[in-house]
């Protein structure tokens, strides 16, 4: 192992290299950052494309640490604003997105404003653009698609006064001006957001377009993302006194070609109705006054228990709203047109479901196949959607595993074929292949530990929290490769590398951070570099 | 019987229901001929019931109503929101206004430019008259001090009363008397109300075609409503028993379109009381057995009495029969039994069955010639009830085939070709029907089936005269069908606690259900932001 050391900028935590800090400075005015603490709690990390992020907030900075083909760490220090407030990478990891929050409260114009700064992820990694907000909100929600970022109040926010239903959208692939940033104030019925869903581009009367959902503790509201100016469309569910709370939603574009069949369904908690909003055509008589194409018009699907997940589903009859209703163990399917609810029973409750047709392929006649699971029984089921004689379902394939199922990890191309299903307690693992239907167990000996699979799809890595080991997953052998580190590991992140092998950098929560940089595809102690203090260096 | 429960289904869901409270559109609102019937409840002895015979016929074509609609709208009342939706049938559109404290019972009201629709606000007692056109939407509100349970309507639009039905209210104490009616004036611009007393237990309520009076059928007699002077006045009541003790709940009484004449029938009694509505005179018809059934066509012209005893159909010409009660035809059926009829709404054909006794053989007579003769068809099953379309072409026949038969399905219905000598159509049932209903063009026919006994709700739709049958499932226990004419769709109203109907599209076939008419109502797009 070859040991990299940079120098501490807290004396009180590395007292031996203060002389050699104070000797960095001596010939001038000592900049303010090393009288700034190093607050590593919590130790706000992210993977990218090309390099893994830490946000050394107190130093006002995002450290980007890109790998050299021989495994040295070229960090790269790009500032950012004061009051960080949250940090995401988009999913494909090709940018950072740091919302800051400025000077709070902001007292003179040249008080520092809030702003959500984005940072390219690749393995040259630069500032691609700064957006500068008019409040400082601490809410930060990316769109899948990586082409919005949505801002919004949390409970952190502070400010004198709040209206907790104004949103900042930021349109991700265009520069900052003065459309973008745009603000979206919702109107509100007494709800404040809750969550947030960006949908696929949908098919809808007017063209296409994406929509922004948003969740509040009463109602839904419909932000066009092509034209966010525009008022949103809110759909109260509270009218009377049963207070109804979103609880998930689940989208469908609807047949190809159709622009008026696109649908949005909402799980509500704790009710046994499911309300699915069509978006159709603005009747002729709204036209004129209304600012959009489509409206949603709400139908009310009763499920017979309170749902766990949603999803719309193809069959040979039509699409369908699948409903998880384990209180019942069964999927309970919708047609969205007419009402029309048939079970199918499952023998287990499960609460998860996910479409894997694009995995598996399709039934013989077009329908989906779904995956099942459960965070209560120790079962996954494959149900192949399609109506045989008296029944709506082709066949339900269940495995027993050893328990049940906390969480389901997608595995990148090549190996999209495989879920990663961890346990809830940590201790075992399901390598799940959806064209074999085999489940191949994995134990770990330390509790609590998780696993990462790497974006190329090839590997996978556990951990621990608590644990300096790390196994290395081969998902095509399921050889698992051990190797203990130094230190406790926090994260780990499989970056593309500077000559185009594969990295992984493993973070260590000691200190002014740790980290451990393997060869990814050749794990090796023989091979790493080690490095400490990494919040020392490069200012 | 099978259909007796479905009735009794059929009945309780429409008087109790917030959504189609006020029943058939044409028969309890007021009739477009101006004919409207009132039977005894059944309990009476019928023709030979006392001796063992035949149970008296039923009269199951009442039960079977449409929910309210008028030209392009469907209108449904939500008691608890104290609102009113109204959907668009072409558009789907629903919108939703505001109302009084409990709108429950609802009624078209016949407009030849907007649709209008009245709503009784049962706590708040009032009513709302809505006025739809295009997209705006008009809300009048008149105090209804008598508060009830039905309205009838005057075929031009311009009056309402609303009445209690005691049959509707459950457990109703002998000494309330529902005597209470108001009379609304809904002339635009120059509405007003009127309470007046009628009658004990009032049973009917009808208005003559000219909208000149008013009739209220009780068991006191006919009490009839002066509508031609400055404020609706009760002009008279004319008893129609010369007994202190008469059961007037084994009566049948049919008005004339006129308003001229009553005619009554009773249970167990060979004869025809002809009463009229202007001087109270009475004139009495003998037959030669006791009738069961009576009805009167749609022109008012013949009154068309069923001797199920002897098989026969007295054709009782109106006015005529007053002058000399003892020239009529008679007319034999033979080869069939006959006990019921059911009227086309603009042809003389009477058809003509019997639900008493099981009969598969439905029998056609042309009332508008002297001596018609009578035309039977075969059917496949016991007949129950007959639905005739407009202009008598077709009729949909409901068949019982719970008595003994073979059959797997628990009801069955028949679509009738009867202008063109083809064979009908039979198609079994997965439940009994709880609503039928008859597009006026002809061309469509709903029927909705399943109950809380039988609960394979499906939407039937037979296509005339091609005959071809289409069975949709429902979501929920249907409550009734109807026909949207304007739309050219079919609808069915189904119990949900957030509302439910169904539409399907008599061109395309397509299919539509839409349930929480008020959430519907709570989408803010922005518009006039």
């Amino acid at each position: 192992m070859i040991a990299a050391r940079f120098q501490s900028r807290t004396p009180a935590l590395a007292a031996s290299l203060c002389a050699l800090a104070l000797g960095a400075t001596a010939c001038g005015e000592r900049s303010e950052v090393w009288d700034q603490s190093i607050t590593t709690a919590p130790l706000v990390t992210q993977g990218l494309r090309g390099a893994a992020a830490i946000v050394d907030h107190e130093a006002q900075r995002a450290l980007l640490l890109p790998v050299e083909g021989d495994l040295k760490l070229d960090p790269v220090s790009i500032p950012i604003g004061r009051s960080f407030a949250a940090a995401k990478a988009t999913l494909d990891g090709n940018k950072l997105l740091v919302l800051c929050r400025g000077d709070v409260p902001r007292r003179t114009s040249d008080d520092q404003e809030p702003a959500l700064y984005m940072i390219e992820g690749s393995t040259n990694p630069r500032e691609l653009g700064r957006y500068t907000l008019s409040d400082p909100l601490s809410g930060l929600g990316i769109d899948p698609m990586s082409s919005f970022a949505v801002i919004y109040p949390s409970a952190d926010d502070t400010s004198f006064v709040q209206n907790p239903n104004e949103l900042v959208l930021v349109k991700l692939d265009a520069p900052a001006s003065a459309s973008n940033p745009v603000p979206v104030s919702l109107r509100s019925f007494g709800g404040r957001p809750q969550g947030f869903t960006f949908t696929p581009e949908l098919a809808l009367p007017g063209g296409a377009r994406r929509l922004l959902v948003v969740q509040t503790d009463r109602d839904v509201a419909l932000v066009d993302l092509s034209a966010p100016e525009k008022p949103e469309i809110t759909v109260k569910l509270t009218g009377g006194p049963h207070a109804l709370e979103p609880s998930g939603v689940a989208v469908s574009d609807g047949e190809p070609g159709a622009s008026d069949d696109a649908r949005i369904a909402i799980r509500v908690n704790n009710d046994p109705n499911v309300i699915v909003l069509d978006l159709l055509p603005v009747p002729e008589s709204k036209a004129e006054e209304s600012p959009h194409s489509f409206l949603p018009v709400p139908n009310i699907v009763y499920v017979g228990g309170p749902p766990t997940d949603i999803a719309f589903v193809r069959t040979d009859g039509g699409l369908r709203l699948a409903a998880l209703v384990p209180s019942r163990g069964v999927m309970t399917l919708v047609d969205p047109t007419t009402g029309i609810a048939s079970d199918v029973d499952l023998g287990a409750p499960f609460e998860r479901i996910s479409i894997v047709t694009d995995i598996v392929g399709e039934t013989t006649d077009g329908s989906d196949v779904a995956l099942l699971w459960s965070t209560s029984s120790p079962n996954v089921a494959f149900v192949s959607l399609g109506v045989t004689v008296g029944k709506p379902y082709k066949s339900v394939e269940r495995l027993e595993l050893a328990e049940p199922i906390a969480s389901v990890m997608d595995v990148p191309a090549p190996n999209g074929h495989l879920k990663i299903l961890a346990s809830p307690s940590g201790g075992s693992f399901v390598v799940l292949n959806l064209l074999s239907r085999t489940a191949a167990p994995l134990l770990a000996s330390t509790p609590g530990a998780r696993a990462v699979p790497s974006p190329e799809g090839t590997r996978a890595w556990m951990l621990a929290e608590s644990s300096s080991s790390l196994a290395q997953l081969d998902l095509a052998t399921l050889h698992p490769k051990n190797v203990t580190l130094s230190y406790v590991i926090q994260d780990v992140f499989d970056v593309e590398r500077r000559d185009g092998g594969r990295a992984l950098i493993a973070v260590h929560p000691v200190g002014a951070v740790g980290l451990t940089v393997l060869d990814a595809k050749q794990p090796s102690l023989d091979n790493s570099l080690e490095y400490l203090g990494i919040l020392l260096g490069e200012f | 019987m099978t259909y007796t429960r479905a009735l009794l289904v059929a009945l309780s869901v429409v008087g109790m229901s917030a959504f189609v409270a006020c029943g058939d559109s044409a028969n309890e609102y007021g009739p477009a001929d101006g004919d409207f019937s009132t039977s005894g409840t059944g309990s009476g002895p019928g023709a030979g019931g006392e001796g063992g015979g035949p149970p008296p016929e039923e009269e199951l074509e009442s039960s079977y109503s449409a929910p309210v609609a008028t030209g392009s709208f469907v209108w449904i009342a939500n008691p608890t929101s104290g609102r009113v939706a109204y959907i668009n049938a072409s558009t789907l559109e629903i919108n939703v206004v505001e109302a009084g404290n409990a709108p429950t019972y609802i009624a078209p009201i016949p407009d030849a430019d907007e649709d209008v629709a009245i709503v009784l606000n049962v706590l708040s007692y009032d009513a709302t008259i809505l006025r739809a056109k295009g997209s705006d939407l008009t809300a009048q509100s008149l105090p209804v001090p008598s508060s009830g349970n039905a309205w009838a309507v005057s075929d031009d639009g311009r009056w309402a009363i609303a009445w209690t039905d005691s049959r509707r209210v459950e457990d109703a104490d002998p000494i309330d008397g529902f005597q209470d009616i108001t009379v609304l004036d809904l002339k635009e611009g120059a509405s007003k109300s009127t309470a007046l007393t009628v009658g004990y237990r009032p049973v009917a309520v009808a208005f003559d075609t000219a909208g000149t009076r008013a009739f209220a059928v009780t068991q006191d007699g006919i009490t009839v409503v002066s509508l031609d002077s400055a404020d609706p006045a009760v002009s008279k009541n004319i008893k129609l028993s010369d007994k202190p003790v008469d059961d007037a709940t084994t009566r049948d009484v049919e008005i004339t379109p006129d308003g001229g004449y009553a005619l009554v029938r009773r249970e167990g009694e060979p004869v025809i009381s002809v009463f009229s509505l202007i001087d109270g005179g009475r004139t009495d018809v003998a037959l030669p057995a006791p009738p069961t059934d009576l009805d009167l066509s749609a022109d008012g012209a013949v009154a068309i009495a069923v001797v199920r005893e002897t098989s026969e159909v007295a054709l009782l010409p109106i006015p005529a029969i007053v002058t000399d009660p003892s020239v009529f035809p008679l007319v034999k059926v033979t080869d069939a039994v006959v006990g019921s009829t059911s009227l086309a709404q603009e042809s003389p054909l009477a058809f003509l069955y019997t639900n008493a006794v099981p009969n598969s053989l439905l029998t056609v007579l042309d009332t508008s010639v002297v001596a018609p003769k009578p035309h039977i068809i075969q059917l496949w099953a016991p007949i129950s009830a007959v639905f005739p379309t407009a202009d008598a072409a077709h009729a949909i026949v409901l068949h019982d085939t719970s008595g003994g038969s073979a059959s797997e399905y628990p009801a069955a219905m028949s679509a009738v070709p009867v202008a063109i000598d083809l064979p009908a159509k039979i198609t079994g049932l997965d439940a009994p029907p709880v609503s039928v209903a008859i597009a006026p063009a002809g061309h469509r026919a709903l029927i909705a089936t399943g109950d809380e006994q039988s609960p394979s709700y499906r939407l039937y739709v037979a296509s005339l005269p091609s005959l071809q049958i289409a069975k949709y499932p429902l979501a929920s226990q249907p409550i009734a069908a109807g026909i949207v004419a304007g739309a050219d769709r079919g609808f069915v109203a189904q119990k949900h606690p957030d509302g439910r109907i169904t539409f399907v599209d008599f061109k395309t076939g397509e299919v539509r259900t839409l349930t929480g008419f008020e959430l519907a109502s709570q989408v803010v797009d922005g518009s006039g932001e």
